[in-house]
């Protein structure tokens, strides 16, 4: 039962970690078991009605975060909260509901959809489970209402194509109207323009933003650009190598951030009405691989700012100011 | 699906049937040893008798006259006479064929759907213990002689305990009372020659199959249909099968339109007097008019399969299709 | 697709239920034969039925003129036809359809007196109309089969309803050679021309033999009836039926199992077969023979090399030849010793050389002979050559399917006494190509005869000059010989003619054109749990399975 929280999303204490199939002789007889943990120790909230980011570089973990979210990855432990309820997999019912409210929309429009559906199959797949004895013309109606919300007009004429015959932006079009059918309560986004071109992304981030204030939806946002991050979202919070580093008001975040990644991200940015150069920080190093998880702060190999006690202690993720989290020893202005 | 590529396709076809027939016609031509001696040496061959039976298959015509007849003898199947048989060729291919018919119908569809099935099952659980053991014994089995497997089940199901006959297609001389009873020999007959062959087949489907469906698990439309909430085995059964059918399609296509064809080890093996065993002994005893009848029906064959391929493959993917 | 598969399964489950169900297939209730002649029903006797298990090639024709395979002698033709003369168990003349005969004082006519009362298979009568028919078809439409037996008649007379009389221009001894299947006339005298015959496929063969044809399924098996009023009396089983196999191990497994009756029996499986209670062995000398044939062609346009034309080569092979390894190694054990052209199955007309003559193993004698004829290795490479320095280096062609392991054997004894062998493998079409293609590029090769038990003109004719090019395969040509040859064919005192016989294969073993290397031993087995009373013919030691055995083999 739905109880009134703020949050639609927690998520507490998230990991997710992926075992690495190595060969015979390390696994059986060196017992040396190489995990990734993908994501260490995520917490998160996304409150109703939010479009919240979540922005790294690749490897950070976003992804992984996202498809746990939707249960489409095992959680190695930690447990997420939806609607106040926490996620019971085990539970049937309560399972092919939480499908119905929570929905995901993929990076890749070329992969995403089967290429022997035609549209009007794609769009209405969801609905055999919600409605299944609709029929096809109960569908056709459903169908063209979702596809003319997703910007796909006259939606009539797209009903019976295929995949194949449609640009990258039209395909993500057909994947939004396939979420919006089911009206959901909460859709995660995994990069969902970066294969697409520029001139299109606005049109369907400014979908993913009229779905926000019409139905209430909310939306985790994952993206390795944090400019489009800031356009569109409330809240934005920065992975990396599997933990989040701050997160907060997407303002105090473009203008007011303390940890030194974020600050590096931001100084890339350029700024509209920025007059002033902003200096750039250029971070050193590259980043380690997620198998070799530095000691202490894991950025400090990289953070223009370390100091020794980086290096042995791993911080924690507090609230330094009212939303606003940070994983740091030392956050600072460091421009 | 357009009209124009029909037409386009079956240009293509005929062009390489022109090709393959004419080739058909020259390649027996060129093979050494020469069939009437190798006939006539058994009897005492008088260069009457020699001149006989060249006249008698026109192998005393001119070349040019003698591929004219063959191409006006692929239209209306009119084979010629044997040299081995004296007899027509269509009565003795129809014969043949027919054999061969029966026991590929049962069989070849069974190791097809056994291969797929296989296929489905250890692929939506790779990885894991079924997986392997499926994948493991299905190359084994792929594996080990077809002769060998064979033999054993004779052994053990024909003589040791006697519930099936050891050869042939019926009971030889055997009168039947009702086409009941011909058709329960021939059954009984039937049953260790198809599990053989399908045995022996089923282990290519298999893989290919395993490997198109671990190909298309990771595509990201199945992605999608699991965050939809659809249960796994809609998944499977919706998204990815119909996908990984399509390039398994081309070689059961195929396979299913050369089945007239038959199996030469299995026939040989089981005394099945089909189209295998006889196109081999055909050869051997450089009898022409069989080699070239069989050789284009099996052009023929595949031609045409190949057409039907390319049809239905059109069909199943949306997006080869032209206009 | 899933209906298909679906179907499939019902198919295969209702197989095994009806399998599992039915283990022996439905008693066989006697029918009526095609032909017309119906027998009298003998119900509540059961039908013995005798299965004979083939392994070979299918045969031909059912047309007794035109097929050219022997296995349709067996299978088709030796089953329903009958011919005038036939052979008795010592292989002497017995008369089938003619009781007597006689030949003129000067040799050129031959009367034959025909048995009466002897019916077709549908009733009609049989007379001289249908041995005048039957010889002159051959004659006048030169028919492939028996054109060349038949030739040398230049008259074919009706005397009366059961008196024939050939006449020929030249004393003919070899009347056996002429004995021709004998056909009704009301049957096949309705196709006139060459080509009408040779279209005639005679599905429903129709003769006077013991047996009456019922069905054939081409491959698979050929069912006959005994014939109830065979003037030689009623086979004593009911059926017999010619069953195929296409391969050795599940012809022995029916054997065992007892789907079928009688088969014979490879090398591979002797040891198997052994093992087995219920089946008894009959090993014999058959009637076919291999050699080892040499390029004595003399003509210019002969590829051979020439020094295979010097008989002291060919002879110091004969003694290198290890034979006994040949029978044990390569053979199997399946193979016995033949020193003249004709095996001893023939009988009378096979001859042997005396102890002292016979060229068997022993490789001192080959060298010396070859030191001898001025063949000695100067070089030290192993190879004799010589006084010009020609070396002893031959090509052996060889059908690989048929004498690899021999040749093998034969290639390291020659190498033992000097001789270089180079074999190239081929199948048989590609030697016979070699062999017969006017140039005859090869040095020597092997290769086998069946020869006829009836008479020894077909085999004794393949060294003749004459037949160069066309049954003689080694091209050997000797004016004593073929004089011999001429004047054995005109013999008609058989002792006489065998004396000639045996002449003339005294010479071919002095020149060695060939050098006979085994008989091939044969195997029969059958299950003696339950039939007896089968006859070996010919009687010393031969083939179980005759025209003997099929009118007195009985069940237990």
């Amino acid at each position: 039962m739905c109880e009134n929280t703020k949050n639609i999303i927690e998520i507490n204490d998230l990991e997710v970690n992926f075992k690495i199939k190595q060969g015979f002789y390390e696994e059986y007889i060196k017992r040396d078991k190489k995990i990734v943990r993908a994501v260490d120790k995520v917490n998160l909230n996304i409150g109703k009605g939010e479009i919240v980011s979540l922005v790294g570089e690749s490897g950070s973990g976003k992804t992984s975060t996202g498809r746990a979210l939707l249960q489409l990855t095992p959680i190695s432990s930690g447990n997420i909260v939806f609607d106040g309820e926490e996620i019971k997999l085990n539970d049937k019912e309560y399972m092919k509901n939480f499908r119905k409210r929570a929905q995901m929309i993929f990076q890749d429009p070329y992969q995403s959809l089967n290429p022997r559906f035609t549209v009007f199959d794609i769009v209405t797949e969801p609905l055999l489970f919600t409605n299944s004895k609709a029929r096809i013309a109960e569908k056709e109606v459903l169908a063209l209402k979702a596809l003319e919300f997703a910007g796909l007009r006259p939606a009539a004429e797209y009903l019976y194509r295929y995949p194949h015959e449609l640009s990258g932006g039209q395909r993500q079009r057909v994947s939004i109207a396939t979420c919006f059918i089911m009206s959901p309560d909460f859709i995660i986004a995994d990069e969902p323009v970066s294969m697409l071109d520029a001139s299109v992304r606005a049109d369907i981030l400014k979908l993913f933003v009229s779905m926000k204030e019409q139905q209430g939806t909310s939306f985790l946002f994952i993206t390795h650009d944090l400019a489009l991050a800031w356009l569109i979202s409330n809240r934005v919070a920065i992975m990396y190598l599997g933990k989040i580093m701050e997160s907060g008001p997407a303002d105090l975040i473009a203008d007011g951030c303390l940890h030194p990644y974020s600050q590096a991200l931001t100084s890339v940015l350029a700024m509209v009405g920025e007059k002033k150069k902003t200096k750039r920080i250029v971070l050193k190093d590259e980043t380690p691989s997620p198998l070799k998880v530095p000691k202490g702060c894991r950025f400090h190999t990289r953070c223009p700012v370390s100091r020794p006690y980086c290096s042995e202690v791993e911080p924690e993720y507090r609230e330094i100011n009212p939303g606003h989290f940070i994983y740091c020893h030392y956050p600072q202005k460091i421009i | 699906m357009s009209i124009r590529f029909i037409l386009n396709r079956l240009f293509y076809t005929f062009i390489m049937f022109i090709f393959v027939v004419t080739l058909n016609f020259a390649l027996f031509r060129l093979m050494p040893g020469d069939p009437l001696t190798m006939v006539s040496k058994e009897v005492a061959s008088s260069p009457e008798g020699r001149a006989t039976l060249e006249h008698l298959y026109g192998l005393d015509k001119p070349m040019f006259q003698q591929y004219i007849d063959y191409l006006k003898s692929m239209t209306t199947f009119d084979f010629g006479i044997s040299f081995h048989y004296k007899q027509p060729v269509i009565n003795i291919l129809g014969d043949k064929i027919k054999n061969s018919l029966i026991l590929g119908i049962a069989a070849v569809p069974l190791g097809i759907a056994i291969g797929i099935i296989g296929g489905i099952i250890a692929s939506s659980r790779h990885g894991k213990k079924t997986d392997v053991i499926i994948t493991t014994s299905s190359m084994i089995i792929y594996a080990i002689p077809t002769f060998w497997f064979a033999m054993i089940l004779l052994m053990i199901f024909g003589v040791k305990l006697g519930w099936v006959p050891i050869n042939s297609m019926v009971t030889p001389g055997a009168n039947f009372l009702n086409n009941m009873e011909y058709i329960k020999d021939l059954l009984h007959h039937l049953i260790v020659p198809v599990i053989s062959y399908s045995v022996a087949i089923f282990g290519s489907y298999l893989l290919i199959m395993r490997g198109a469906m671990i190909d298309v698990f990771t595509e990201d439309y199945v992605l999608t249909a699991r965050a939809k909430g659809l249960k796994e085995k809609q998944v499977i059964m919706r998204h990815v099968v119909p996908n990984a059918l399509l390039p398994i399609s081309t070689t059961v296509i195929y396979s299913l339109a050369i089945i007239f064809t038959g199996a030469f080890s299995i026939e040989v093996l089981f005394s099945w007097p089909g189209m295998g065993k006889l196109m081999v002994e055909s050869v051997n005893r450089r009898d022409y008019p069989i080699m070239q009848a069989s050789n284009y029906l099996i052009a023929v064959a595949v031609i045409l399969a190949n057409f039907i391929m390319d049809v239905v493959y059109g069909y199943l993917d949306p997006r080869i299709r032209i206009g | 697709m899933k209906k298909i598969l679906l179907f499939v399964f019902v198919v295969m489950l209702f197989a095994i239920v009806a399998g599992c169900t039915s283990s022996q297939p439905s008693q066989v209730k006697p029918s009526e034969t095609p032909n017309g002649s119906e027998q009298p029903s003998e119900s509540g006797k059961e039908v013995v039925t005798f299965k004979y298990g083939v392994m070979d090639s299918w045969p031909d024709s059912m047309n007794p003129y035109l097929s050219v395979l022997s296995i349709s002698q067996t299978l088709y033709h030796d089953n329903v036809y009958e011919t005038l003369i036939g052979l008795d168990q010592k292989v002497n003349m017995e008369g089938r359809l003619a009781e007597s005969w006689d030949v003129s004082e000067d040799g050129l006519t031959w009367t034959f007196h025909l048995r009466k009362g002897v019916k077709w298979h549908d009733g009609e009568d049989f007379n001289a109309d249908d041995v005048v028919f039957s010889y002159q078809v051959n004659k006048d439409l030169e028919l492939p089969r028996f054109y060349s037996s038949v030739k040398d008649f230049v008259e074919i007379n009706k005397i009366d309803d059961y008196t024939v009389e050939l006449k020929t221009e030249e004393a003919k001894a070899n009347i056996m050679d002429a004995m021709i299947d004998i056909v009704p006339e009301h049957i096949f005298g309705q196709y006139d021309t060459k080509e009408e015959m040779l279209a005639f496929t005679n599905d429903h063969p129709m003769g006077t033999g013991l047996f009456i044809f019922v069905e054939d399924s081409k491959d698979e098996y050929v069912k006959y009836k005994a014939n109830d009023q065979y003037w030689n009396g009623r086979p004593v089983i009911d059926e017999l039926i010619y069953v195929c196999f296409a391969n050795s191990d599940t012809l022995i497994q029916a054997l065992e199992k007892g789907e079928i009756d009688f088969c014979g029996v490879g090398a591979a499986q002797i040891s198997y077969v052994e093992s087995l209670s219920n089946i008894t062995l009959n090993r014999f000398d058959s009637n076919a023979f291999n050699e080892l044939g040499f390029n004595v062609w003399k003509d210019p346009a002969s590829k051979g090399n020439p020094l295979i034309r010097d008989v002291n080569i060919r002879n110091a092979i004969a003694y290198a030849i290890d034979y006994d390894a040949i029978f044990e190694y390569a053979m199997g054990g399946l193979a016995s010793k033949q020193y003249g052209l004709l095996p001893k199955v023939v009988g009378k007309w096979s001859w042997e050389p005396e102890d002292a003559n016979k060229k068997d193993y022993n490789p001192e004698t080959a060298k010396k002979m070859l030191e001898d004829a001025g063949y000695k290795d100067t070089d030290g490479d192993g190879i004799r050559e010589d006084s010009k320095g020609n070396k002893l280096d031959f090509r052996m062609i060889i059908i690989e399917s048929s004498y690899r392991d021999v040749s093998l054997v034969v290639q390291q004894n020659l190498k033992d006494i000097g001789i270089n062998i180079n074999i190239e493998f081929m199948d048989t079409g590609r030697q016979t190509d070699i062999i017969y293609s006017q140039s005859f590029d090869a040095d020597m090769y092997m290769w086998g005869w069946y020869a006829p038990y009836s008479d020894p003109t077909y085999i004794l004719s393949s060294m003749t000059t004459e037949q160069i090019g066309n049954l003689s395969d080694c091209f050997y040509s000797n004016k004593e010989y073929d004089e011999l040859f001429e004047l054995q064919g005109k013999t008609l005192d058989e002792d006489e003619r065998v004396k000639i016989v045996h002449k003339m294969q005294e010479i071919i073993y002095e020149d060695s054109p060939y050098i006979i290397l085994y008989n091939t031993k044969r195997i029969n087995a059958y299950d003696n749990t339950k039939w007896e009373n089968f006859q070996k013919w010919p009687e010393w030691e031969g083939n179980l399975f005759n025209y003997f055995t099929k009118l007195y083999v009985s069940p237990k």
